[in-house]
């Protein structure tokens, strides 16, 4: 439950909901909504939430098809609906992972990624993918909302950085790399249904390099070309180097940075066997 | 633009029925049902997504009804678990004792029987994937696993008469 008094909108257009966020203070977008009613039920975030933007029937950001040399997710699909389309296997493994089917039920694909969860597991295939995102921000003043389509590793640095009222549309993937043989390796504490003490997702791509990234060793989602590199170069002796180049790792109640840094290891290397 | 502030008479259609309710837009689904239209199965747990006990159809699909706010349903069937009348799995259940206190059942029912919807074939890994979405306090989960299989059993179409 929202305690505060909110206005609910639910706009039929792209345009039509980034006019609703410029006219409404404290104004956030909501597909699922599964973050949001229970982050202020919790009155642990949206304290100044004033108005909620339902997107879900905005047919752009629900949009599930091939569109040229690329298939497009819209970000107000839900995971199983992304599940159920089996377009891209290594992404349907990874959203498998995350919460329960009856939450992947409403979770949005554009939810996970702009949450204020560290996790936002969705973006680890779509990072390797190279994925790009369509998005529709505010203009300035008077001017007409800017639509932009742009590289998704441009615009995440450890979540997605966009403007205030920046709208997530879809996201488009290369239509070669669901072809790619791929990786998915995926460690809680206890049950399988929890945040990931370690979530890694590997791929060889068409040029036979490996691409890696990760999610839950940092407070953020991580991929680097450094680590790339060292793995498509030196395979399970560039270990050493890629825990340095991943930095300080997580320490926390659920697993001591020593076990993610194990953790890490041991599933790098089956990564790597896999893949070869 | 449909817009909606305040106080609003929203009319959802909840196991087969229109029903209205005077309702803020911050109120959750589980909140209407349970204070406004006085469907109290579906049962206020975590409110927080975890335990499965507010677990409700929409267009009988399985969600967690303290996640979603109403006035996001009034274009879905809502079917709660007094929706359901004498379903194989309520008769499942029943048979194995699949519960012990009672309050995760309305929501395990409900899951379960969406599951056998969605997958009426025996399938083991989908059994265990869906069922995970439901937490059981008083760790029943043997006589709820029991009640699956016997669930099943029962949708099984008969044998066919032996030939000879």
């Amino acid at each position: 439950m929202i305690a505060a008094d909110i206005v609910y909108l639910r706009p039929e257009t792209a345009e039509e909901a980034v006019a609703a966020w410029t006219r409404h203070d404290g104004a956030r977008y909501l597909a699922g909504g599964t973050e949001i009613t229970t982050a202020a039920r919790r009155g642990a975030a949206a304290h100044d939430l004033r108005a909620v933007i339902d997107i879900k029937r905005i047919p752009e950001a629900s949009i599930h098809e091939i569109c040229g040399d690329c298939f497009r997710l819209g970000a107000a699909l839900n995971l199983s609906d992304i599940i159920d389309g089996e377009a891209f296997p290594l992404l349907n493994a990874v959203l498998r992972g995350i919460a329960d089917h009856t939450v992947r039920n409403r979770l949005s694909l554009g939810g996970n990624l702009a949450g204020l969860l560290p996790y936002r597991e969705a973006v680890l295939p779509l990072l390797l993918a190279d994925a790009s995102v369509l998005t529709l921000a505010p203009g300035k003043g008077e001017a007409p909302p800017v639509r932009s389509e742009r590289r998704l590793r441009d615009v995440f640095d450890k979540r997605l950085l966009l403007a205030p009222g920046e709208l997530v549309l879809s996201f488009c993937i290369p239509l070669d790399a669901p072809e790619w043989p791929w990786s998915h390796r995926r460690k809680t504490r206890t049950s399988a249904v929890d945040y990931p003490l370690v979530t890694t997702a590997a791929v060889r791509d068409a040029d036979h390099r490996i691409r890696f990234a990760l999610a839950g060793a940092h407070p953020f989602p991580f991929r680097s070309d450094a680590v790339d590199a060292a793995l498509s170069e030196q395979g399970p002796d560039a270990l050493p180097a890629v825990l340095e180049t991943l930095g300080p790792l997580r320490d926390d109640s659920r697993a001591s940075a020593d076990y993610r840094a194990h953790l890490l290891r041991t599933m790098i290397r089956a990564a790597l066997e896999e893949l070869a | 633009m449909k817009t909606l502030a305040g106080t609003v008479e929203l009319i959802l259609l909840v196991n087969g029925e229109e029903r209205r309710a005077v309702v803020r837009p911050g109120d959750t689904l589980l909140r209407v049902l349970r204070e406004k239209l006085g469907l109290t199965g579906a049962k206020c747990g975590c409110e927080n997504g975890d335990c499965g006990a507010c677990t409700v159809l929409l267009d009988g699909r399985p969600v967690k009804s303290c996640m979603v706010l109403a006035v996001e349903c009034d274009d879905l069937a809502v079917t709660t678990i007094e929706g359901l009348r004498d379903h194989p799995v309520q008769q499942a259940f029943a048979e194995e004792n699949g519960f012990q206190c009672g309050f995760c059942t309305p929501g395990q029912i409900l899951n379960a029987a969406a599951l056998l919807e969605s997958h009426p074939d025996p399938d083991d890994d989908a059994d265990r994937e869906w069922m995970q979405a439901n937490l059981c306090r008083c760790t029943g989960y043997e006589g709820i696993r029991n009640a699956l299989a016997n669930a099943r059993r029962r949708q099984k179409p008969p044998r066919p008469p032996r030939q000879g």
